[in-house]
């Protein structure tokens, strides 16, 4: 009889979801490099770094959504919006959260976007559909998604960019990086690289960047094209191979069949006394290597 | 700061780590990160939980340092370490053994090699990952680690006997999914 | 010795582990009984397998950069802290099945992604060919394809076990971007069957596989919803 009564106490207490839109403001103390986790499915999230030993979340609950749940334990805070179990449509929710200057972020979304600034910790951003743009200066970035496109200026961070068809843009990196995606464009741009690995299975590899001294460049596709634009002073170590696409090398020279009798071209050369090591491979992509 | 391979480099780099010198350090886990990873990854079921362990480890070991004794090599009282470590582990236990408990005959979304087919490296692995727990690591702790009964025994607070029966046990269903 | 007290024996024969005399009775029975020689050999062959596993296996991300910041700031290691949470939801038996695939996976895939990277140096000098014209890069290749063959039919079961879980959308992106790679591997194993030779094959290869295993292991793992 008791369990009975605490099981209906239970359900009348279990809260509704809300029939409008709900603003929140919260905070809660947090250390200065914990880690912060936050889950929302739908809408969008924006997280900055800021210098206050607090999480502070604002914004606005989507329609039909249960709950925020906000908390925390030890070194870790929790900002999770919580749908209920059985919603047909639920309104995505817009959440600004600041946190500690040197959290890790861990988010996680499903169709909502997600942006990240201001925070020295790691950064761990996974979405299905939404776009992720992170900056500022982590410590590592880890950011994947299955369609959502990605932005990534984080200027000295090592870190790995995924996608299955979405873009992966990365602008300004001077970290050992990894971006890949199936059927996306990769893109690196700006600043000078040091490690930099690209791959794709059908989508284009750009890179127009300059070369740290001992850079090493590495681009892997399949039926993709590689388009390298390179400074024209670069002094870099080249080494080109396709199986049957062309080759275009504004530095000079041609590439070279790798047999008579078996297709595959093949270009291996230095300018500006080598230095940094650039390769690009690819089955059936053309490869061009263009000078700025 | 350099130092030859083999056992004098290996002695050279523990005293100077020993004494603080932590790119000595850095290089003592490069020579064996591997083989921590590999027993985390087996033994704790998750790539995630794996990497943070790993970490955990080489943090461990390099406040442990000053106990170490040259006498025995360097890898094996890391991977000690490594096993205490995930045997001790406490994070996400609800849910983590909610995820691998499961019952004895492994339900593959794929059937087993036939017998008599050589399999692949994925299947072994697949079976060892299915194990039952306690059953896994003890099974890694001695087929694939070649530790002995008394030595697990001693890590996991098991009783010998119980060991051994764990790892007939662990044989046992291996050998039943891959139906050699 | 009846063959029951022999099976139970057998552990602790193959480990070394028996007395001198109950090893000879255990051996005296084997050498008559064909049924219980069976069951040695295979718990032998079961050994030898397992012998053959990589003892060493690299993380996929350096952890070096995390454990030297702790050991600078003097870290503490937590004994009890809510551990990060997974995106699994779990819905029994195939999500643990699930869940040991995705391992086994990660095992396999980070010591083939080793081999990828060697595959390009088709003849290492350490590696004779062995007879009858086959060499071991060659073997590597064929046991690298059942491989990832297997890893492949089981995560597109683990998928299509929660297709129900994953929206339609995604669904769509996740079977366009499937096909696109399924292209690409048919087309680069069609010029390997045709250049058999060819030393960037094999790698490109391993590269088209790996990156459907990645697909297939990242889909099969998105949340809810998702």
């Amino acid at each position: 009889m008791k369990k009975l009564g605490f099981v209906v106490m239970v359900l009348a207490v279990a809260a509704l979801p809300a029939l409008a839109q709900q603003r929140v403001d919260e905070k809660r103390p947090a250390g200065k490099d914990g880690v912060v986790e936050v889950h929302n499915v739908a809408g969008s999230v924006r997280v900055t770094g800021w210098d206050r030993e607090e999480v502070a979340v604002t914004g606005t609950l989507g329609k039909g959504t249960e709950r925020l749940e906000f908390s925390g334990s030890g070194n870790r805070t929790l900002v999770k919006v919580v749908l209920p179990h059985f919603s047909h449509h639920v309104d995505g929710s817009d959440l600004e959260i600041k946190v500690p200057a040197g959290s890790t972020l861990d988010v996680e979304t499903v169709s909502a976007d997600i942006t990240a600034d201001g925070v020295s910790g790691s950064l761990e951003l996974e979405s299905v559909s939404g776009t992720v743009t992170a900056g500022g200066d982590p410590r590592r970035f880890d950011v994947k998604t299955v369609s959502g496109d990605v932005e990534v200026t984080a200027a000295n961070a090592p870190g790995r960019a995924k996608s299955v068809s979405g873009r992966v843009t990365l602008k300004g990196v001077a970290g050992a990086v990894e971006a890949s995606s199936v059927s996306g464009e990769v893109s690196v741009t700006g600043g000078s690289v040091s490690t930099v690995e690209l791959e794709t299975t059908s989508g284009t590899i750009t890179l127009d960047a300059g070369l740290a001294k001992d850079a090493r460049v590495e681009a892997k596709t399949v039926s993709g094209e590689v388009k390298l634009v390179l400074p024209s002073n670069v002094g870099a170590d080249f080494e080109v191979t396709t199986f049957s696409g062309d080759i275009t090398n504004d530095f000079g020279q041609p590439a070279r069949r790798t047999s008579e009798y078996a297709p595959g071209k093949e270009l291996s050369f230095s300018v500006g006394g080598g230095g940094a090591r650039v390769e690009a491979k690819s089955f059936s992509g053309n490869v061009y290597l263009r000078k700025r | 700061m350099s130092a030859g391979t083999g056992a004098a480099g290996e002695r050279e780099l523990v005293r100077a780590a020993q004494a603080g010198d932590l790119p000595a350090f850095e290089q003592l886990y490069r020579s064996a990160v591997g083989l921590v990873y590999a027993i985390c990854l087996r033994m704790a079921g998750s790539a995630a939980l794996a990497e943070e362990l790993t970490q955990d480890v080489f943090v461990r070991a390099w406040r442990k340092l000053p106990t170490f004794r040259s006498e025995s090599a360097f890898a094996t009282w890391l991977t000690r370490l490594a096993v205490n470590v995930v045997l001790t582990e406490r994070r996400d236990r609800g849910r983590r053994e909610a995820r691998l408990a499961f019952s004895d005959d492994l339900d593959s979304l794929a059937p087993p090699a036939p017998a008599g087919h050589p399999g692949t490296a994925l299947d072994l692995e697949k079976a060892i990952a299915g194990l039952p727990e306690q059953a896994r690591r003890v099974f890694i702790l001695h087929d694939v680690e070649g530790w002995g009964h008394g030595e697990i025994a001693r890590l996991t607070g098991l009783a010998v006997g119980t060991c051994k029966s764990h790892l007939h046990r662990a044989r046992a269903l291996l050998r039943e999914v891959l139906g050699s | 010795m009846n063959c029951r007290e022999v099976r139970a024996l057998l552990d602790d024969l193959v480990d070394g582990a028996l007395q001198a005399e109950e090893r000879r009775a255990v051996e005296g029975h084997l050498r008559g009984c064909v049924e219980c020689r069976t069951s040695e050999a295979g718990l032998r062959a079961l050994l030898a397998r397992i012998g053959a596993l990589p003892r060493s296996i690299a993380p996929a991300q350096d952890p070096w950069p995390d454990i030297a910041r702790r050991i600078r700031t003097g870290e503490v290691i937590p004994l009890d802290f809510a551990g990060r949470s997974r995106r699994w939801y779990p819905l029994g038996a195939v999500a643990a099945a699930v869940a040991v695939l995705v391992v086994a996976v990660a095992l396999v895939t980070a010591v083939l992604v080793g081999r990828e990277r060697g595959a390009r140096v088709a003849q290492s000098p350490e590696r004779p060919a062995t007879a009858a014209g086959v060499t071991p890069a060659s073997l590597d290749l064929a046991q690298a394809q059942a491989t990832f063959d297997a890893a492949r039919t089981q995560l597109l079961a683990a998928l299509e076990a929660r297709k129900g879980s994953l929206s339609p959308e995604t669904l769509g992106v996740v079977e366009e971007n499937l096909k696109i790679i399924d292209r690409a591997v048919g087309e680069v194993q069609a010029a390997l069957a045709r250049d058999p030779g060819n030393r960037e094959l094999p790698a490109l290869l391993m590269t088209a596989y790996r990156q459907e295993i990645d697909l297939l292991q990242r889909v099969v793992q998105l949340p809810s919803r998702g």
